[in-house]
């Protein structure tokens, strides 16, 4: 269905100026390709990748003025010229990219938006080289018939073609980064850069590179539309022609590969359509960024998609070599993690006190204690979240001490959230795949062209991860968007997006929460197999009898502190677990009357004396 | 020296209102609103189309400049803000709502408006010279610096003294919390968009006085003013006013000792800088996240 | 007093309580207790109009609140104390306590508020001292008191306490608890969730014991804290095989 569109679309594009060859038709059409470049480019910084700038009119503008003049006033040939300006304009999107990297969404729409600005009041004030408010001029162009390459003079009709074979590049560059790993890490960091990078995924670099590809679409485009009309000033660079980039993908479908292209269209129409005042565009345009995601939030072709169906995902069967050709660490006896004297402060408030732990591979160690107690504390710190913390960490004898979240995932350990943290807006087969993103290492550029290596790559790994969903009776729902699963397959899914890595050391925060009988029995047999596998498994969790079943050796918090450490029998019996449990001495129990100052003094002696670690009376 | 001081200080307080603007209504509800210049806008726009063509007075047209901010701003807070409240849309939906909003209210600005320029009104008569240690020094600047000053005082005392300021405290500290003392934090939340638009409306006034106004004013002064913010720390009033000091002495001094054209880009570079080095800006506190 | 029949609260995906039933009769002390997890706080939540009820009903006096704003609710003689405490950081003691009589209405606070301003120093000597001093100055025994002093500015009828034991130590945790029971003698009915059982059926009459989001022990206090199901109910059994009654 979709290979006849695309015939069709060629088909059109091809015959096109054969029926509306007048100057003015044709370069209204050019300029359709040269807004598919924008909005595309568009897309990928902020339909994929999630970060939102509001400055590419400055990338355009830097683009259209860098060919233009390259070739006005420095003569350099179009085909060096425009590949120029589409480096600068990667180069310029590296300066938007800085602030991303440390700041929250809305400091980057400023400062993105005050680049653009900053731009545009370059362009005139630069007079000089750019021609200030009077713009530059006599850019070779189709259009006053001075553009020539090696020799032949291209015509508007040539030109019309060579602007869509870039676009039509520029889409399917688009779609292979889409498909690939690197637009699947983009749009984990799009839905939560803490769980992109629990996965390995460096979200600074993802997003850096994001926004240069984005800022290359854009710089193409601008390069292209110089050369088409010959002369560039200050004034088509303003804050309006941001709002037409960012409106183009957003109405189209953002983050789908066709919506930004279809946005180019609605938009290169409407204002021949409505032919009216310039400002009058710009109020329906407000209007629909005004009421956008309350009436559409998924844009025009998204909506389209959300009516298919999902097809269940064919379970392979790998032959058992591939299978188990997984790494494992050896079980060399040698501890997986030893954390020793971990201390966290919080304010104040000692969260970690002198906590140590030591994790070794097959078995499964199970970490207790009341509300408050520093467990999940524990776990950021192991997993890299928290990096202000007192004490070291070591993994297989190295150590972490300095290492990023991501840098620690691709070191093998992985974990799961208490509050989940899946990546709601992609299916389940795309989370488990994000898991295994270590796996993935084919570079950027063989992504975006669609090597037959990376295909490869890509194709083994999707194998893998559908056989490993199959384990947790995922397989059949691998389309569906991870945000529509029911608790328990959710829950599942983030185990199974753990366990995608093959990892050496898995973190598990709170994995039986809300989950039925049968879907606990699942948990359990999934856990005992890594387990069995070889894998250091540490698990927080409050239902006991999970706990008690499971664990072959249990640690037990109680503010901050290790109160107990040992075989589940003995720390259940423990007195010090059950005060910290349930309050106080074991025998007051008998409801005697409060606040007689006897009790209350007895209620305070008990705790003390088992902070001392004496024996409890 | 001191003659560009004090007009650094005059541009400053303007940033430094701007400012104020976004923080009142950052704190209670976490939100930029992207349109903050255009209200800004439409408060000056207003206030000097009437007092210029229709010649009324201005003890009428400065509330109604003020007025029509404010049923703007509640309109903004009703239309794009709360609807977005809860859903997902990357939980910055509202940066492309309000911006959408500030779309809408320049190109209406633009049609009812049209392409005339207005004359600079002077409200006060102005134009006349004061001399504070033998320098002359223009009175419209020593009293933008003086309005200004005025309302950042007025705010700290309603803010401190009487308890709906303190109602709002707590709203921007807690709001569910708020809600569970019985302070209906909704209302807290449309509320300070009013104030949010009442003080970027002064703001126009005060801008309208001393500079030209046209429909596309606002962009600039809202990115300029929002850079004050940031640079003070989202959050802190006092600091919102200090960044907006800073940018405004600074572009001074620049556009004499360096050059004009170096002006726009001081606020951007400055915010660019501070982004970089200390994204909490320089009153502003470090927030852990808890995972 | 309050008579909760049957609540089903759903969060996300997860059902947090699935047909929970208790009661409160006016100068009770009832204490809902149970692991993490199990839902306790949840129940607070959906009295006070935080959480949004499924199912069930909430009746206060007769009248059915289920489905109110928390404003009204407060309105109406409920005062929550959420988990963590949760006073207004930057502003003072002496403006916390302002703030919770705020639905008192401006009327109501003219009347009143001297005399339970008076009401609450006397019950929370500590916090006289430190009238003026910021609430995020304050240790968390103090915070505690700061936070049931500013529900109590209500003049409300019913508190929810949330886990006032979170953070503290035993001895402070004593002194508040001892507090509550004196504030009983007022006619006050208290609704105490703590996960420290012992120290929580001390000083209440009747408790529930939730897991799984279910009501699986209640009764008095006095029997409860010698059933050897309490132990069970947090640690589970000894063998590892869940207990009756606990169908997750």
């Amino acid at each position: 269905m979709k290979r006849i569109g695309i015939a069709l679309g060629i088909a059109a594009i091809v015959a096109i100026p054969w029926i509306w060859s007048e100057a003015h038709s044709l370069k209204l059409l050019t300029l359709l390709g040269i807004y598919i470049l924008l909005a595309t480019g568009m897309n990928i910084v902020w339909g994929l990748a999630g970060q939102i700038s509001l400055g590419q009119n400055g990338l355009y503008a830097i683009g259209a003025y860098a060919s233009g003049v390259l070739t006005a006033k420095l003569s350099l040939p179009v085909l060096l010229a425009v590949p120029a300006a589409t480096l600068l304009g990667g180069l310029a999107a590296c300066v938007i990219a800085m602030p991303a990297l440390r700041v929250k969404g809305f400091y980057l729409a400023m400062i993105s938006l005050g680049f653009g600005i900053l731009v545009q009041t370059f362009a005139k004030e630069w007079a000089s080289v750019t021609g200030g408010v009077q713009g530059l001029e006599n850019i070779p162009s189709p259009t006053l018939r001075t553009l020539q390459v090696g020799g032949w003079r291209v015509t508007l009709t040539a030109y019309y073609y060579a602007t869509f074979l870039l676009a039509g590049l520029g889409l399917f560059v688009a779609s292979n980064l889409i498909r690939s790993y690197w637009g699947r890490a983009m749009a984990a960091v799009r839905e939560s850069e803490i769980a992109a990078a629990a996965q390995g995924i460096f979200v600074g670099k993802v997003k850096v590179a994001a926004f240069v590809i984005g800022g290359m679409y854009t710089a193409l485009a601008g390069a292209l539309y110089a050369h088409q009309i010959a002369y560039v000033s200050p004034e088509a660079f303003d804050v309006d022609m941001a709002v037409l980039i960012l409106i183009m993908p957003l109405v189209g479908g953002l983050g789908t590969l066709w919506g930004p292209a279809v946005g180019a269209v609605i938009f290169l129409a409407l204002p021949e359509l409505l032919r009216g005042l310039w400002q009058y565009n710009l109020l329906i345009y407000g209007i629909i960024l005004t009421a956008s995601f309350t009436l559409f939030p998924q844009g025009v072709i998204g909506r389209l998609r959300r009516r298919g169906q999902t097809k269940p995902v064919q379970a392979v069967t790998l032959p058992k070599a591939e299978v188990a050709s997984t790494q494992r660490p050896m079980q060399s006896g040698q501890p997986s993690l030893i954390a020793s004297g971990i201390g966290v402060r919080f304010g104040g408030l000692a969260a970690l006190d002198e906590v140590d732990l030591e994790l070794h591979p097959g078995r499964i160690h199970a970490l207790i204690g009341p509300n408050g107690s520093g467990k999940s504390t524990l776990v950021n710190v192991l997993s890299r979240i928290y990096t202000g913390y007192q004490g070291t960490i070591q993994i297989n004898g190295a150590s972490v001490d300095g290492l990023r979240a991501d840098q620690a995932a691709r070191a093998g350990l992985a974990r799961t959230f208490q509050n989940l943290r899946l990546f709601t807006d992609l299916s389940a087969l795309d989370n488990a795949i994000i898991g295994a993103h270590p796996k993935f290492h084919a570079n950027i550029v063989a992504c975006m062209a669609g090597t037959r290596r990376a295909h490869q790559e890509e194709a083994r790994e999707r194998a893998t991860i559908v056989a490993l969903l199959d384990t947790f009776h995922l397989s059949a729902r691998g389309t569906m968007r991870a945000g529509d699963l029911s608790y328990g397959d959710q829950k599942m899914l983030e185990l199974a997006r753990a366990m995608a890595k093959r990892p050496g050391l898995l973190l598990l925060d709170e994995p039986a929460a809300g989950l039925s009988g049968v879907e606990i029995d699942m948990l359990r047999k999934a856990i005992c197999a890594a387990a069995a596998d070889g894998v250091a498994v540490l698990v927080i969790e409050h239902n006991m009898d999970f706990v008690m079943g499971i664990a072959d050796e249990i640690t037990v918090l109680d503010a901050g502190r290790r109160i107990s450490q040992g075989l589940p029998a003995a720390v259940r019996g423990d007195k010090r677990v059950i005060e910290a449990y349930l309050g106080s001495t074991v025998e007051d129990a008998g409801g005697e009357p409060p606040s007689a100052p006897r009790t209350a003094e007895r209620m305070v002696e008990a705790p003390l004396a088992s902070a001392m670690g004496g024996e409890s009376a | 020296m001191l003659q560009l001081l004090v007009s650094g200080l005059a541009v400053g307080s303007i940033y430094a209102l701007v400012a104020l603007s976004y923080n009142a209504i950052f704190r209670t509800s976490q939100v930029v609103n992207f349109a903050q210049g255009e209200l800004l806008m439409i408060g000056g726009l207003l206030t000097v189309g009437l007092y210029t063509w229709f010649g009324m007075s201005i003890w009428l047209v400065f509330p109604l400049g003020v007025g029509l901010a404010v049923v703007v701003g509640l309109l903004i807070e009703r239309l794009a803000v709360r609807p977005l409240h809860g859903k997902g849309a990357g939980a910055h939906g509202w940066i492309v709502t309000t911006m959408g909003t500030g779309i809408i209210i320049r190109a209406a600005a633009f049609i009812a408006w049209g392409s005339r320029d207005a004359p600079m009104p002077k409200y006060l008569g102005g134009g006349r010279v004061v001399h504070i240690a033998g320098v002359a020094v223009s009175e419209d600047e020593i009293l933008v610096i003086v309005a200004v000053l005025a309302i950042l005082a007025l705010l700290e005392l309603v803010n401190r003294y009487t308890i709906l300021g303190k109602a709002l405290r707590a709203t921007a500290c807690d709001q569910e919390m708020a809600r569970l003392v019985g302070i209906p934090a909704p209302r807290m939340v449309a509320a300070s968009f009013a104030l949010g638009s009442g003080l970027a409306a002064i703001g126009g006034i005060l801008l309208t006085n001393v500079a030209v106004s046209s429909p596309y004013m606002g962009i600039d002064i809202g990115l300029k003013g929002f850079a004050a913010a940031a640079l003070g720390g989202l959050g802190s009033p006092l600091g919102g006013v200090l960044g907006g000091l800073i940018i405004g002495v600074a572009e001074v001094l620049g556009a004499f000792y360096v050059s004009s054209a170096i002006k726009d880009a001081i606020a951007l570079v400055l915010l660019f800088a501070l982004l970089m080095l200390r994204p909490a800006g320089l009153l502003g506190r470090d927030v852990i996240e808890k995972v | 007093m309050l008579d909760v029949r049957d609540l089903h609260v759903a969060y996300g995906g997860i059902a947090a309580l699935s047909g929970v039933s208790l009661t409160l009769k006016a100068g009770e002390i009832v204490a809902v207790l149970g692991a993490n997890g199990a839902g306790k706080s949840t129940c607070l939540r959906a009295i006070s109009g935080l959480a949004r009820v499924r199912s069930g009903e909430i009746l206060l006096a007769g009248e059915s609140v289920r489905g109110a704003t928390p404003e009204q609710i407060t309105r109406r003689g409920i005062a929550h104390v959420p988990e963590h405490r949760r006073i207004f950081a930057p502003l003072s003691v002496a403006d916390n306590l302002l703030l919770g009589a705020w639905s008192l209405g401006k009327q109501g606070r003219r009347t009143q508020l001297a005399q339970r301003l008076q009401m609450v120093y006397e019950l929370f000597p500590r916090l006289h001292e430190r009238r003026q001093q910021l609430g995020g100055t304050l240790s968390g025994g103090e915070q505690q008191m700061l936070a049931i002093g500013r529900a109590l500015m209500s003049a409300p009828r019913m508190l929810l306490l949330d886990e006032p034991s979170v953070g503290l130590a035993p001895r402070v945790v004593d002194t508040i608890l001892v507090t509550i029971d004196k504030l009983r003698q007022s006619g006050l009915s208290v609704l105490l969730v703590e996960q420290f059982a012992r120290s929580a059926l001390r000083i209440a009459d009747r408790a529930y014991v939730i897991r799984g989001g279910r009501v699986v022990l209640e009764g008095k206090s006095a029997d409860l804290s010698r059933d050897p199901r309490m132990v069970e109910s947090y640690l589970g059994s000894a063998s590892g095989i869940p207990a009756e009654g606990s169908q997750l």
